[in-house]
């Protein structure tokens, strides 16, 4: 078990314990990024491979772009559209955070990033380490 | 040939092409291995389009369009949670349920014993499966009843009959081989009917931007960032459809079937972009429908799940329609066989092996536990329509709280434990349970039950008690193990 897992755990607890608070209060924002970090904190579990740097990209590149989204979405999430010139690229501008900012980069930070990764993290995956603790 | 025959001929060779797909792989269904486990030599072209046909359930062709009518961009995020979830899924179990995998580690629960080295972990993670796959099974068996009736002209029972032996005889003769291979196939199909759909309801609309205006001009909420929905009721579902996916057992023991790890590089963006593609039906098919009522030109829907097809009766030519017909039983029907297959290996395998008890014959209890499941499921279906409904709904949010703590964490850390995956699946079963006598049965209205406030879906409260469930007693449970030790 290394400490960067350990810290990773402990990061998503604290994640999770912050949903928790903020889904049975009612404060969007707080659960809205603290579900960032929840899935910035997951992809670090599943990408991150010690002593190799690329891996880190993914995740943070993920978590950064999604950041931004959730900030667009909810700067935005208020404003009206009359006519036809109101929206951005089709959608109400809070809107077209979530398809243009959190949809299709998806596809480019993640799964795009797992194969473009995929060598090295397979390269520092240790044979017959397939999970953390007991194998037979 | 008139709208209907083409319909009715394009759904017909949609069923007769699946059977005989699926029938033909009995002869490569042979072993334990190669029944459940697709004789553990999956390449990346027919995992990537396997995957995205399971994630895409009939659902993402008429409950999706619909939900996005009457809730608007609501619904987006259950869709888009999925493109999340799927490269997660692959980056966080991928490799490491393929280092598990083995001839002797060919489902979850096996996995889970190799990984914990205990029964009662396997155990609580069959069981979990199961109850799961009975919730879900019978909805999809509705579902294809629903569309043979719309598609034939069918009264109820011989539609039930039929949609009942579609949906089980292949799985049951050909087992997973089966499942995959019809699921590339289904798989074309959706994408197909996805994309020309989708290029219809933006001409129908006059382009997306027109379409948003029209709506806005009704409801604004409905095209606001979390729709008409509380904005927790939206986040909510990026969590649950997002990480949750990860926890799903008909597509997440693909990784067990791999022929090396390899496989898993590009199958992501295979799995990924076909899903993206298959949600350009799901959203932009409700706002179209929503636009046109708004505007005028068409009356406002009785039921919001009539969204897609009184747009393909509508806007669309006769083939186009038969083409999504078709999608939409291909989707039915390639996560209803895989459901299958998992089930029969949970009661063939998964459960005696937990209990010491191993079958003998385990390919004549496979079979036999397939057809049992079917009927099993479609005789609850005919019991009670609305109850398979209710249930149906739980059927994804138990496998996502029961699941995702032990594969997402549990995989990774080294101080999970056994007690932990217990304690977390019971949480799940008690947490689900609870939401479903209160919200779906309506006891939180009748008695006074508690649940939660301000949007936010029960199936993510009980994911996220489950996971914090399982950390805090890894940590207790493991520095106790620890302090044995010493």
């Amino acid at each position: 078990m290394s400490h960067r897992t350990d810290l990773l755990v402990l990061l998503l607890l604290t994640a999770l314990v912050l949903m928790l608070g903020a889904a049975l209060t009612g404060v969007y924002q707080v659960f809205g990024y603290a579900l960032v970090g929840a899935i910035g904190v997951t992809a670090a579990l599943g990408f991150v491979r010690t002593g190799v740097r690329a891996s880190w990209v993914p995740p943070v590149m993920a978590t950064v772009v999604l950041l931004g989204s959730f900030i667009g979405m909810f700067q935005f999430e208020h404003l009206t559209v009359a006519s036809t010139d109101d929206t951005w690229w089709g959608f109400q501008p809070g809107t077209a955070f979530l398809i243009y900012g959190v949809w299709i980069p998806a596809f480019f930070t993640l799964a795009l990033g797992y194969a473009l990764v995929f060598d090295r993290i397979s390269a520092g995956e240790a044979p017959g380490a397939g999970a953390g603790g007991r194998h037979e | 040939m008139s709208d209907q025959a083409l319909i009715i001929g394009m759904m017909a060779l949609t069923i007769g092409i699946t059977l005989a797909i699926g029938l033909h792989s009995y002869f490569e269904a042979r072993t334990q291995q190669q029944y459940f486990a697709y004789g553990q030599n999956l390449r990346w072209f027919v995992l990537g389009l396997a995957t995205f046909s399971t994630v895409m359930s009939g659902f993402g062709f008429v409950g999706g369009p619909g939900l996005v009518y009457s809730l608007g961009s609501t619904s987006f995020w259950m869709t888009f949670a999925a493109a999340l979830g799927i490269p997660l899924s692959f980056a966080l179990v991928g490799q490491k349920l393929h280092a598990l995998a083995g001839p002797d580690v060919i489902t979850l629960p096996d996995a889970i014993y190799k990984r914990f080295g205990s029964q009662a972990a396997r155990l609580a993670m069959g069981l979990s499966i199961l109850l799961g796959i009975v919730a879900y099974l019978g909805s999809q068996i509705l579902a294809a009843t629903f569309v043979l009736e719309q598609v034939f002209g069918w009264s109820f029972l011989p539609a039930f009959v039929t949609a009942l032996i579609v949906v089980s005889v292949y799985p049951l003769v050909g087992g997973i081989v089966a499942g995959i291979r019809t699921e590339v196939f289904q798989g074309a199909i959706m994408i197909a009917a996805s994309l020309l759909v989708f290029v219809y309801a933006l001409q129908s609309g006059g382009g997306l931007a027109r379409i948003t205006a029209d709506v806005a001009a009704a409801n604004h909420a409905m095209v606001s960032p979390w729709g008409t929905a509380p904005a927790l009721t939206a986040l909510g579902y990026l969590f649950v459809f997002g990480l949750g996916n990860v926890g799903m057992p008909h597509r997440t023991s693909r990784f067990l079937m791999l022929k090396d790890t390899s496989q898993l590089k590009y199958s992501v963006l295979i799995a990924t972009g076909c899903y993206m593609v298959g949600s350009l039906l799901w959203i932009t098919v409700g706002l179209a429908v929503r636009a046109r009522v708004a505007t005028g030109d068409l009356a406002p829907l009785v039921a919001a799940d009539a969204a897609a097809p009184t747009f393909l009766a509508t806007y669309t030519p006769g083939w186009l329609a038969g083409v999504a017909f078709a999608g939409l039983m291909s989707a039915i029907l390639s996560t209803a066989s895989i459901f299958l297959n998992v089930g029969a290996s949970t009661l063939t395998r998964d459960i005696p092996l937990a209990l010491g008890r191993p079958v003998r014959h385990p390919l004549f209890w496979a079979r036999t536990w397939t057809a049992v499941l079917a009927l099993a499921s479609g005789g609850l279906a005919l019991w009670s329509r609305e109850l398979v409904g209710l249930l149906g709904a739980i059927g994804y949010g138990l496998h996502a709280a029961a699941l995702v703590p032990t594969l997402v964490i549990g995989l990774h850390w080294a101080r999970a434990t056994a007690a932990a995956v217990v304690t977390s699946t019971v949480a799940a079963l008690v947490g689900s349970l609870y939401f479903f006598a209160a919200q779906q049965l309506g006891f939180a209205a009748s008695r006074s039950w508690w649940v939660p406030a301000h949007g936010f879906p029960s199936v993510g409260l009980v994911m996220l008690v489950s996971m914090i469930t399982f950390i805090v007693v890894s940590l207790l449970t493991s520095a106790r193990a620890e302090a044995a030790g010493r």
